[in-house]
């Protein structure tokens, strides 16, 4: 399998931030087609930062991005604007923490999960909505063609993350970014939400970048795990291999913050 | 101080409504000649023995408009006093305790202020009469539900607040409680409505003297010269200028002041 | 349609307690109407008539009910000053003021929302200060300085119309239409400022949202995720804020009439404020005050049929 995605040396600073004070400082790593990646930390350690870079969503005014980053052989930061655009929605999409306030509140389902086909390809109406309602299915999101016409506000969190996923795939990215997207939810309804991403990845080959602060939700889904500290790379590797054996202090912290039924917590 | 820069709405509008406000103060002791003296030549252009001229009296029309602003003035103070004292009584009660007569203050409230201030005043003065004492009472009383919808945000905002609990607990009394714990955390919503008070009632002086039924002559405030130096317009319009001018000024200094508190307030 | 017949009830109620307050506030007032209207000379007995004629004599609650019936079927008594049937006095005053809210009002929103649109899209920061500043400025002009700067600069220096002269609809509707123009734009500057600041801040509270974040996360240029899903969002308050424009414009037209001279409703109120004429000032309080109800009433309507979130309640 090719390589999809390579990082190097990435470095954001904040325009306002101390001279030195880099959010995310020297960080490297590859992604090969179809995998699966975990990227994990606590908060403030860069990254959804570092997520934030490869989506092309920082301000780029506000913010001093170095370093490179190649997308299926494109160097996102020396894009245009313009260019960027043409892959956020195609090649890469994104899902976000809070599904409840990530949709437009005064738009119906349907357009908002269309809305990369509107922008990207020449679909008629017709089309996109056959293939919004194709995402929805694939989503497993219950009667497709109810939620279509339903607004953000009638749907239940884990239903709108679902949704959320629906438009992120319907354009049949090589890349999807999954910033802590099970964080607002429940843990059953985390536990599905997992599962549909496993079930994406598999029968699509869509390679997948998941950021989490909880080790634990990891493991379940990722193979391959890299783990940040204050804006640096700290540790790689097979997620057994971590739990195994961690090479690094800040990693066995994060394991041992794992509630088990060994110790309970009071 | 640096503050200050990086908020031009604050340092702007309180260098206006600073200055206004001395000159207002400076009025209250001594104009350059008598706002009612009739010494001068009818209708002089401005100049620099009149400012902005005299008026059909041959009145000097700068001393006159500094002695109507200070009229304004101070209608438009007390209207604000009576309307922010009863506003915070009324709102503190109704936040803090709740119950059915916070329900029905409530609704008294906003369907006050549905309507607004200046047809309410309409009407109680044409049943009470006109007059400066008349005007300041009925704007006053229209005020309070502006003061009483705020405070009362806040106070049921605060009242479930932990550290307003944990006094309680302790034993400190309600009216400790209301008055020095949740009342000061009023402020930055407080003040920008004061001040938009302020602005609002110097405006409804003003329509309600330019109609005619706020201040009688032979005093005068802003409202009522205006209404006066529009018969002039033709031959004297610097005055209905300078007097409408001095109301755009006192208008807007209290209006960036404002703005700025409010995105003070945001920022911390 | 449950949430219609709510606001339609409620509506009822509020309109009812109005008229009541309307009426009362004039039960209170000092003084005997009919020394008004007979002179301080008249008789007892005259005086006494004249009361039961009005129908004065008759406890407070009947006389509301008397009132309201009457005033509903459009009787709305008779004036003590000109001894005219008040509805003869309004007819064509009252035709006169709505025109020129409706002017006014539409100059409002047809001003104000393309100007607040533009202002908040703008994003070269030095024309956005100026264009705040700006609008600050024209906030602060009360609409009768406005009126009477027009007066000046388009009555006396460019002689354009005559300040003092207004030719009724009656008469020439184009030509009052024209007459109607600069009062209406006195009134609604000042409102226009206003609307144009609320729906500025109103678009930069939107930009912050999550959801313009996930439009961009998939492609969406700057005027697409405009366009598409920050204007209608941040258009929802300007609803509320329009109807309370809707009211400040109607009372607003009792000043700029004076300035004008326009012979509407509200020169005919503050004539009949200071002769005492309240059978006249009732009516035109509780027109004026239905109106303000009902615009309201419309805005909530309005606002559901806009906002999903409310169809549901």
């Amino acid at each position: 399998m090719g390589q999809l995605l390579a990082v190097q040396d990435l470095r954001v600073r904040f325009q306002n931030a101390a001279p030195h004070r880099w959010a995310v400082d020297g960080v490297s790593f590859a992604m090969d087609e179809g995998e699966i990646l975990g990227l994990v930390g606590e908060s403030g350690s860069g990254k959804t930062v570092t997520a934030m870079s490869i989506s092309g969503l920082l301000p780029r005014r506000q913010v001093q991005v170095a370093g490179s980053i190649t997308l299926d052989g494109r160097e996102l930061l020396q894009c245009t604007e313009k260019e960027l655009r043409d892959i956020q929605g195609s090649g890469l999409s994104v899902v976000f923490q809070e599904p409840m306030t990530s949709l437009d509140p005064v738009m119906r389902i349907g357009p908002q999960v269309e809305e990369s086909l509107r922008i990207h390809t020449r679909c008629t109406r017709a089309e996109r909505k056959e293939r919004a309602l194709e995402a929805l299915a694939q989503a497993e999101l219950p009667d497709p063609e109810a939620v279509y016409r339903k607004y953000p506000h009638e749907l239940s969190g884990g239903m709108l993350q679902r949704v959320m996923i629906a438009a992120a795939i319907i354009s049949r990215p090589k890349l999807l970014l999954a910033d802590e997207p099970t964080t607002a939810l429940d843990v059953t309804i985390q536990a599905q939400i997992l599962q549909l991403l496993r079930k994406l990845n598999r029968e699509s080959g869509m390679a997948v970048l998941f950021i989490s602060h909880d080790l634990n939700v990891v493991r379940r889904l990722c193979n391959r795990v890299i783990v940040m500290q204050h804006g640096k790379l700290v540790e790689e590797g097979p997620v057994e291999d971590l739990f195994r054996a961690p090479k690094q202090d800040y990693t066995r912290q994060l394991i041992a913050a794992i509630p088990t039924r060994d110790h309970k917590l009071t | 101080m640096k503050k200050l820069i990086h908020n031009p709405f604050l340092l702007i509008g309180g260098c206006i409504s600073g200055v206004m406000t001395a000159l207002i103060l400076v009025g209250y002791v001594w104009t350059p000649y008598s706002a009612t003296a009739m010494e001068g030549s009818k209708f002089d252009s401005p100049s620099l023995v009149h400012l902005l001229g005299t008026d059909s009296y041959g009145r000097d029309i700068f001393s006159r408009v500094l002695s109507g602003a200070g009229t304004s003035f101070w209608i438009a103070l007390c209207v604000v006093a009576i309307g922010c004292a009863a506003g915070i009584l009324i709102g503190s009660l109704c936040g803090y305790y709740g119950g059915p007569a916070d329900l029905i203050l409530t609704r008294v409230c906003d369907s006050i202020t549905a309507f607004p201030s200046i047809l309410l005043a309409l009407v109680i003065v044409s049943v009470v009469g006109g007059g400066a004492v008349n005007v300041v009472i009925a704007l006053g009383i229209l005020f309070i539900p502006s003061f009483a919808r705020i405070v009362r945000g806040e106070f049921t905002r605060c009242r479930d607040l932990n550290y307003i609990r944990s006094a309680r607990l302790m034993g400190v009394s309600d009216a400790r409680i209301m008055f020095c714990h949740i009342l000061p955390n009023t402020l930055p919503v407080l003040l920008p409505a004061i001040t938009i008070g302020f602005n609002n009632a110097i405006l409804s002086e003003a329509s309600m003297s330019f109609l005619g039924l706020g201040i009688q002559p032979p005093n005068a405030s802003l409202g009522s010269m205006l209404s006066d130096s529009q018969i002039y317009l033709k031959s004297a319009p610097w005055y209905a200028m300078s007097v409408g001018g001095t109301m755009v000024l006192l208008i807007l200094g209290f209006s960036l002041l404002s703005e700025g508190l409010q995105r003070q307030a945001r920022q911390n | 349609m449950k949430y219609i017949l709510k606001k339609g009830f409620t509506l009822i109620i509020t309109l009812f307690i109005v008229s009541l307050l309307a009426f009362l506030a004039f039960q209170v007032i000092p003084g005997d109407p009919t020394t008004k209207l007979l002179g301080t000379e008249a008789t007892e007995e005259a005086k006494a008539e004249l009361r039961a004629e009005l129908g004065f004599d008759q406890p407070v609650p009947v006389r509301y009910w008397n009132w309201l019936t009457d005033f509903l079927r459009g009787d709305m008594g008779e004036s003590y000053s000109y001894h005219m049937p008040v509805r003869e006095m309004l007819g064509e005053k009252l035709v006169i003021t709505f025109l020129l809210t409706l002017v006014s009002f539409a100059f409002t929103i047809l001003l104000s929302i393309p100007l607040g649109i533009l202002a908040g899209s703008i994003r070269i920061r030095w024309l956005d200060s100026l264009i705040t500043a700006l609008d600050q400025v024209v906030m602060s002009i009360p609409p009768f300085f406005i009126g009477i700067v027009a007066c000046f600069v388009f009555g006396i220096t460019l002689r354009w119309f005559v300040p003092g002269n207004f030719i009724s609809y009656t008469e020439d509707w184009g030509a009052c239409l024209g007459y109607l123009i600069l009062p209406a734009l006195s009134i609604a500057i000042p409102r226009i400022a206003m609307t144009v600041k609320m729906l500025r801040g109103a678009i930069h509270r939107e930009l912050e949202q999550d959801y313009v974040r996930t439009a961009r996360s998939r492609g969406a240029g700057r005027g697409d995720v405009l366009r598409r899903h920050v204007f209608k969002n941040a258009l929802l308050p300007v609803i509320t804020f329009l109807a309370v424009s809707a009211a400040e414009i109607m009372t607003g037209t009792i000043i700029i009439e004076q300035v004008f001279t326009i012979p509407g409703v509200g020169q005919l109120l503050l004539a009949s404020i200071s002769n005492r004429d309240f059978p006249v000032v009732q009516a035109i309080v509780v027109i004026l005050a239905a109106w303000i109800v009902l615009v309201n009433f419309a805005a909530d309507l309005l606002y559901q049929l806009v906002d999903p979130r409310i169809r549901l309640r």
